[in-house]
């Protein structure tokens, strides 16, 4: 399938990044457009053209939308999740650096569509050069007059206001970037109340991802017609792919949504390294269930995935060759998320903590042959029964491992010891 | 009123109630460690995870509002293997050291894992688990980050309930703690709070420390004499000790909530142990006293008051406190009638200011109501008054129950006091421990203290409520109605005829007005209202 640069198609250029560069390119028309348009219009643009929200769980982004009030008595506040920090995921950063003036602009018509003026870019703290990069972007907005009072004279004002995050991962979770934004610990809030009802400083608030932002201007100018006749019927448009791990030309590749894994690694990512093969891939960044080399046809799209009980996440596709450990593959995950977990909830805290125990011990030879069931009923008992989805992000992937390769766990049981030379982690450290 | 059925049982709550609410109404337990009715809800213990028909996941209880139509599953086998599922995660870096932990056998987590938990753990390697030093958050509250479940009970308790804001944690995760914010000391007056909200044992009382064990412990529900507010309690105490071993909030909605300030909590210690009790009736030999029987001390005493029917018109003078009961002042006061005219006066103390944190009154006196209704005429500088009196000679006896008169003079006047005591022809003390007052007197009536008497407080909102015996006085010391009544039958034996308190308060509730109707009955555990 070949590449379909919609979002992508001026990286790389210098001085992408400016507002002129943008101009230049028919950028801003879409705002001109979208504010002459009546909101309920561009929702039903949005939704016609089956935009799916990027930032890992797929929500349309024009349902969304709708579930704003627009004539609330309390302020309406957006907010782009910038905070990209999942393993294996980079494909959001790639727009903040380097073409972020069609984020924004998508931010202006969202926050036209649902009655908002103020929105916030929070942006994951280890970006500082991606922050220098949008905090020059929206001075440039402003000065030609696309943010401020009356944009365009349309009477419309807006403020957007860059946010940089702390550190941690967490903070990515939609209500835990709204707890971060208000100055408290980045912990998850309980839901319900959904953020479009109660918010950012208890307002109204729809959180969206960088990349579906991006988007937005797109479908504006050309129509819903345009995007939603590429890719799949109801997994529509593009999608960045972010290759890593195991391949021979990693990187981000703009594709329609439906190439299978196969292709990508073959056609884009041109194949494994040293004449070796696939053993494992996990098709949407660290918390999507893993996927086996049987399992390369399946086309990488939100509900084709999930029909394969794994997910499209954020389209981070890791690559492990067959050298790689997979209980290390997996003791380096439950790291992370152990290292990651906020400590609200039990569930995360101590499971991601002790399925970490377990899957050392196993993986330096100490483990016993039951811990894998007890691994397979800890991971059940974490998916579903938390205040976020972190426990499942670590939970899921964990148990796909243990379930589809099950015969390593019991290998380094039998042995006393990891049976791999010279093995690696993925891409994961 | 929302309708919904709860483990196949329908009922009727009002809106706003969430499932544990709800359930607790029909007597259906759901686990929990985070949740409390007085603070906010944060659902991240996830111990009260039930099932609700139509929603995939597991849902806490706590953070589940009731609605019309909801079929909620607290005993599924879904539920259920969720909650044992949880109990395990919250074992797992949770010390299993509960024979040497305080809260043992009071702890919420050991008795959700006895009924809710598996009843072991697939954990190995206790070696493993993550070990942290103890802290003090004040110095009279004790921290182990290793018990604590992060349940951050203690952490709402200050922001929202004190509003004082001195406790928050750091770190992230399986590193999270609970600390006091850099420069702030957990001082506040309801600090000793959290360790009754602490589910487990992480927050501890320093001063009985490693020193109790609450199954060892009788249990009364009685209210707090140390001011005016009148907080509801229950007093646990060890019989071996025959002492107060820890004194808790009960909750009474009208009112302490919740809660108890730090002197009703910690201050028992000092109550117990201050000053010298009077154990045995003393009278005067000479310049020396003597120890005497009761008999014998009572009809000196009602002698003496009977003479002094023949002096002047104020030769004796009746001083009431404010800490007696109702029963008590209610008895002196007629005790003062029996002899006519006499002075009675009460001596009561004021709310000049708004009470903190709504509990904490200025008024240091459980029953400065109860003075008043009881018809003393009442005041705080009375003590000055009859300093003036005695020295007069208007008054020669004085009949003291329940006060140390050198605690209400201030220093210049204490002078002019120990004339006047010295004065006196007879000075009548009854008090359950030495005071300055007891040097001068003639007779030496040993009463009881806060945790020995029987009786009611009327608070400052007019709320009458219970006082209970909760430990023996020592030697042969009485209850002070005891005393009354022995003293007024000497005098007027048929209008002094009660062996119980609640026989008083039907005699108060049909003398005087406000107390109409009031009987023990409907006092019962949360008091009843006196009427305006």
């Amino acid at each position: 399938m070949p590449e379909l640069r919609i979002i992508r198609n001026y990286v790389g250029i210098k001085d992408s990044h400016t507002i002129e560069s943008y101009m230049s390119r028919g950028g801003y028309a879409a705002l001109g457009k979208a504010l002459k348009m009546d909101p309920d219009e561009i929702i039903d643009e949005i939704k016609r053209a089956g935009l799916r929200g990027r930032g890992g769980a797929g929500f349309p982004t024009g349902v969304k939308w709708s579930f704003i009030q627009r004539d609330s008595k309390k302020p309406i506040y957006l907010c782009c999740n910038a905070d990209e920090s999942e393993p294996g995921s980079f494909k959001d950063r790639e727009i903040l650096e380097q073409d972020p003036h069609q984020m924004l602009e998508g931010m202006m018509i969202a926050c036209y569509t649902i009655n908002s003026h103020k929105a916030y870019v929070y942006i994951r703290g280890e970006m500082p050069y991606g922050a220098s990069i949008i905090e020059g972007a929206i001075k440039e907005a402003y000065d030609k007059g696309y943010l401020g009072r009356n944009i365009l004279n349309s009477g419309f004002d807006l403020d957007i206001v860059l946010f940089r995050g702390a550190g941690a991962y967490i903070c990515g979770e939609e209500t835990g970037l709204l707890e971060s934004i208000e100055g408290k610990n980045g912990e998850p809030r309980p839901k319900p109340p959904f953020p479009a009802q109660i918010g950012l400083f208890g307002c109204p608030t729809i959180i969206n991802n960088v990349e579906t932002l991006a988007f937005v201007p797109h479908i504006i100018n050309k129509g819903h017609q345009w995007f939603s006749a590429i890719g799949l019927p109801k997994n529509t448009g593009t999608k960045i792919y972010g290759l890593c791990g195991d391949v021979n030309k990693p990187g981000l590749y703009e594709i329609p949504l439906g190439i299978t894994a196969r292709d990508l690694i073959e056609e884009y990512g041109g194949g494994i390294p040293n004449g070796r093969k696939v053993k494992a891939i996990s098709p949407g960044g660290s918390s999507a269930p893993l996927l086996t080399a049987d399992e390369l046809d399946i086309t990488l799209d939100f509900d084709s995935l999930a029909e394969a009980g794994s997910m499209l996440g954020t389209a981070g596709v890791t690559v492990m060759d067959d050298n790689a450990c997979m209980v290390r593959v997996a003791q380096n995950l439950a790291h992370f998320y152990r290292d990651e977990s906020c400590g609200q909830c039990v569930q995360c805290r101590e499971g991601t903590w002790w399925l970490e125990k377990m899957l050392t011990m196993i993986e330096q030879g100490r483990g016993k042959m039951e811990y894998i069931d007890t691994l397979l009923d800890a991971c059940s008992q974490m998916r579903g029964t938390t205040i976020c989805a972190l426990a499942d992000g670590c939970a899921m992937p964990v148990e796909s491992i243990v379930k589809k390769f099950r015969h390593e766990f019991e290998e380094h049981v039998r042995l006393g010891k990891c049976p791999f030379e010279n093995k690696h982690m993925g891409d994961w450290s | 009123m929302p309708k919904l059925t709860i483990d196949g049982k329908e009922i009727e709550v009002e809106d706003g109630l969430n499932i544990i609410e709800a359930a607790s109404r029909i007597g259906i337990d759901v686990p929990h460690f985070c949740y409390h009715p007085a603070l906010s809800v944060v659902a991240q213990c996830r111990q009260c995870l039930v099932e609700v028909e139509g929603v995939p996941k597991v849902m806490p209880a706590c953070n589940t509002y009731v609605r019309e139509g909801l079929i909620v599953k607290t005993n599924s086998e879904r539920a259920v293997k969720a909650r044992k599922a949880t109990v395990e995660f919250t074992l797992i870096n949770h010390p299993l050291d509960c024979p040497i932990c305080d809260k043992g056998g009071e702890c919420p987590l050991q008795l959700t894992t006895v009924e809710h938990g598996p009843g072991y753990s697939r954990f190995e390697g206790p070696e493993e688990k993550k070990v942290r030093k103890k802290y003090y958050l004040s110095d009279k509250i004790i921290y182990d980050p290793n018990r604590c479940i992060m349940c951050t009970r203690c952490v709402r308790f200050t922001d929202e309930v004190t509003k004082t804001g001195e406790l928050g944690y750091n770190g992230r995760g399986f590193r999270k703690k609970i600390v006091v914010f850099p420069g702030k000391k957990l001082d506040n007056d309801l600090a000793g709070n959290v360790t009754d909200l602490c589910p487990v044992g992480a927050l501890l009382n320093k001063d009985t420390l490693h020193e109790e064990r609450v199954w060892y412990w009788q249990f009364t529900d009685t209210v707090c004499s140390l001011c005016s507010n009148g907080c509801n309690i229950t007093v646990g105490v060890d019989p071996r000790k025959g002492k107060v071993s820890r004194v808790r909030p009960r909750t009474n909605m009208d009112v302490n909530e919740h809660w108890i300030c730090d002197r009703g909590r910690y201050d028992f210690k000092e109550i117990q142990e201050e000053g010298t009790r009077l154990r045995d009736p003393i009278l005067r030999e000479g310049e020396g006293f003597k120890r005497t029987e009761w008999d014998e001390a009572v009809s000196f005493v009602a002698q003496e008051i009977a003479k002094a029917k023949e002096g002047f018109s104020q030769s004796i003078a009746f001083l009431a406190s404010a800490t007696l009961t109702n029963e008590e002042l209610f008895l002196l006061k007629k005790l003062s009638e029996t002899k006519t005219p006499s002075k009675a006066v009460g001596n009561i103390g004021l709310i000049n200011e708004p009470k903190r944190f709504g509990l904490l009154s200025t008024d240091p006196y459980p029953n400065s109501s109860g003075v008043k209704e009881m018809g003393f005429p009442y005041g705080s500088n009375n003590v000055l008054e009859l300093i003036e009196s005695i020295q007069q000679g208007w008054t020669n006896v004085l009949y003291v129950a329940g006060l140390d008169l050198f605690d209400l003079v201030i220093e210049e006047d204490k002078e002019s006091l120990r004339k006047a005591l010295s004065k006196l022809k007879l000075l009548v003390v009854q008090d359950y421990k030495l005071t300055e007052t007891v040097r001068f007197a003639h007779a030496i009536l040993p009463g009881v203290s806060a945790y020995e008497r029987e009786g009611t407080f009327t608070n400052d909102r007019g709320r009458v409520q219970r006082v209970r015996k909760v430990i023996d006085p020592p030697g042969t010391a009485k209850p002070d109605w005891e005393i009354l009544t022995l003293l007024g039958q000497s005098l007027q034996a048929e209008s002094f005829n009660y062996s119980d308190p609640s026989e008083i308060m039907l005699d108060i509730a049909s003398n005087i007005a406000a107390y109409k109707g009031i009987n023990y009955d409907n006092i019962g555990t949360l008091g009843a209202s006196t009427t305006n």
